[in-house]
């Protein structure tokens, strides 16, 4: 029985001290973001003081995050109309279609995850200038929207290949078509994976970086791009730069509190089979 | 499903999968067989150059040293991660489910922005304002992080450590619960001490999620270049510019679009020749079973 005690008090340590390696880092950020420049980069570190929100006026007004924000927030609803919606009639068919094409669109998608971004995001960098594409958010939507389409294409097959067959066979001999199956039989049923999908393409898009930078300008650049420019210059704007990351990560925070059920849902998807 | 439903459904992701995701792919191949640099294309012209971009990227030292650190960083953050995560979803496998606060401070980490998240944590070892560099001299160690190269190099190896980590824990984690009880339980009865459930029983029955989570992870650190292009610039000097990094700099700084090209062309051969004999090994068994 004391065993029994002391795995218990020894789960609880683990667990306390993994979640403040976890966020350490973030609260730190926090914290720096409150502080006048002298308190938060002096050593031995202040942990008492009066809290300043100068810097976030900063960020938002005087550097104007509000147009990168607009920008990333355009991005993503893009990415996430495009590539969910065809994502969706790709799993569908794939999941319900028996035939060797679907494992070799399958096996070629997935061989494409591999692939480093620079190879396909420097053609499309050149389509981007050819066609007067670059610095808009639509070129940037359709690189990232190609990017996610083979991964969320393998969830969302996961998810339809659950649904069971039956009620669409009933559908199918009653007279239905298959894109009255589709609409009213297996969307409905496949929510929680169209939920998943569209929240883990958010996320992505919201982080996407790589791509963001070589396609746009400084009219469209998205949030992850304009902070990057920051975080280069010297200590002075360290402070601004925190307060940028700080807003940057609070609609990732409450889309963790929020709908952690279905983020986790979505990363082990792929890993574990029930 | 008829047919001509199933290529109905299917047009819309072959359209933008190939005109976005291939024909960049096959484009960027014939560029890299070619002399295009994007200054002075007017002038010089595109020409065929066969070979002469992969011997050139072949022989240039930066661009091994670019290799080179790639495959430190892969070689060292995912047994790190892979084996710090089992250790920690091994502990956490008392608690029935991973919830609420706790999993929501296991998740930020990894859902974070990768370049917010590598400037927050850059910032933890600056020289005279971080926090832990604070914390590493009060006990003696003074390491400057950002000019010397192996210090900068082992500074994204703890970085992806405490990134990804979570990421780990929770895919072993829900392994871990999904594993069946009895011949545990019968390993117990038998009188077979915790290593050796853990050695003999858990981790050959977690065998393929190990699998998944290697590769997953390798693929993905061997495309490392947010944290760079943020945290050092890939310097000092050259030292911790990874292989996608070294391809950004040869295409957008130095506007040599041949180079670039072949530098990506190489960099996905060599994470081909990585990835194939360990799946070979991995997966021989099942190969010679079927």
């Amino acid at each position: 029985m004391k065993m029994r005690r002391l795995q218990v008090v020894a789960v609880y340590l683990a667990t306390a001290v993994v979640a403040l390696v976890a966020l350490f880092p973030l609260i730190w950020l926090l914290l720096t973001s409150l502080k006048e420049t002298r308190e938060a980069f002096s050593m031995p570190p202040h942990f008492l003081f009066t809290p300043t929100m100068k810097w976030y006026s900063r960020v938002w007004i005087d550097e104007g995050f509000a147009r990168y924000f607009w920008n990333t927030a355009v991005i993503c609803a893009g990415t996430v109309l495009l590539a969910v919606p065809i994502a969706g009639l790709a799993a569908y068919a794939l999941s319900r279609y028996r035939s060797m094409n679907t494992y070799v669109i399958l096996v070629i998608a997935l061989g494409f995850t591999m692939l480093p971004e620079m190879l396909i995001g420097m053609p499309i960098y050149l389509f981007a200038r050819m066609t007067h594409l670059y610095n808009t958010p639509i070129v940037v939507i359709l690189a990232l929207a190609a990017q996610y389409l083979p991964l969320l294409v393998w969830l969302l097959r996961g998810f339809f290949l659950e649904i069971p067959i039956a009620v669409e066979e009933c559908a199918l001999v009653d007279g239905c078509n298959r894109w009255r199956v589709f609409w009213s039989i297996a969307l409905p049923m496949a929510k929680p994976g169209l939920i998943t999908a569209c929240l883990l393409t958010l996320i992505f898009s919201y982080n996407a970086f790589l791509f963001p930078l070589i396609l746009t300008g400084p009219g469209a650049q998205p949030l992850s791009v304009a902070i990057a420019q920051y975080g280069a210059q010297d200590i002075r704007y360290w402070s601004v730069s925190a307060a940028g990351a700080v807003s940057i990560a609070i609609p990732l925070l409450i889309a963790v509190v929020v709908a952690q059920r279905y983020l986790i849902g979505g990363i082990t998807f792929g890993a574990v089979k029930e | 499903m008829r047919s001509r439903d199933f290529w109905a459904f299917m047009t819309p992701f072959l359209f933008l999968f190939l005109v976005f995701g291939i024909g960049p792919l096959v484009v960027c191949i014939i560029i890299s067989f070619t002399h295009f640099s994007l200054s002075d294309y007017a002038t010089s012209g595109i020409g065929f150059a066969g070979f002469a971009n992969y011997l050139a990227v072949l022989a240039s030292p930066r661009f091994w040293r670019a290799m080179s650190f790639t495959l430190f960083y892969v070689c060292t953050t995912v047994p790190l991660e892979l084996c710090l995560g089992f250790a920690v979803a091994l502990l956490l496998n008392a608690r029935i489910k991973l919830r609420g606060v706790f999993s929501g401070a296991l998740l930020l980490p990894y859902v974070l922005t990768p370049v917010v998240a590598a400037m927050a944590f850059s910032w933890l070892f600056r020289d005279q304002w971080g926090y832990v560099s604070y914390l590493l001299g009060q006990i003696g160690i003074h390491l400057d992080w950002f000019n010397n190269p192996w210090p900068a190099r082992f500074l994204f190896v703890i970085f992806a450590v405490w990134k990804f980590t979570p990421f780990v824990i929770l895919i072993l984690f829900a392994g871990l619960k999904s594993l069946p009880r009895e011949p545990l339980e019968a390993a117990s009865i038998d009188g077979a001490s915790w290593s050796q459930r853990v050695f003999f029983i858990i981790i050959p029955l977690l065998r393929h999620l190990f699998i998944f989570v290697i590769l997953t992870r390798m693929i993905d650190a061997f495309k490392l270049f947010d944290e760079v292009f943020v945290m050092t610039g890939g310097g000092p000097g050259s030292a911790t510019q990874t292989i996608v990094y070294y391809d950004y700099v040869q295409t957008f700084r130095y506007m040599d679009l041949g180079r670039g090209t072949a530098v990506g062309v190489l960099s996905v051969l060599a994470l081909m020749i990585i990835g194939t004999p360990l799946l070979y090994y991995v997966y021989r068994g099942q190969l010679r079973r079927n």
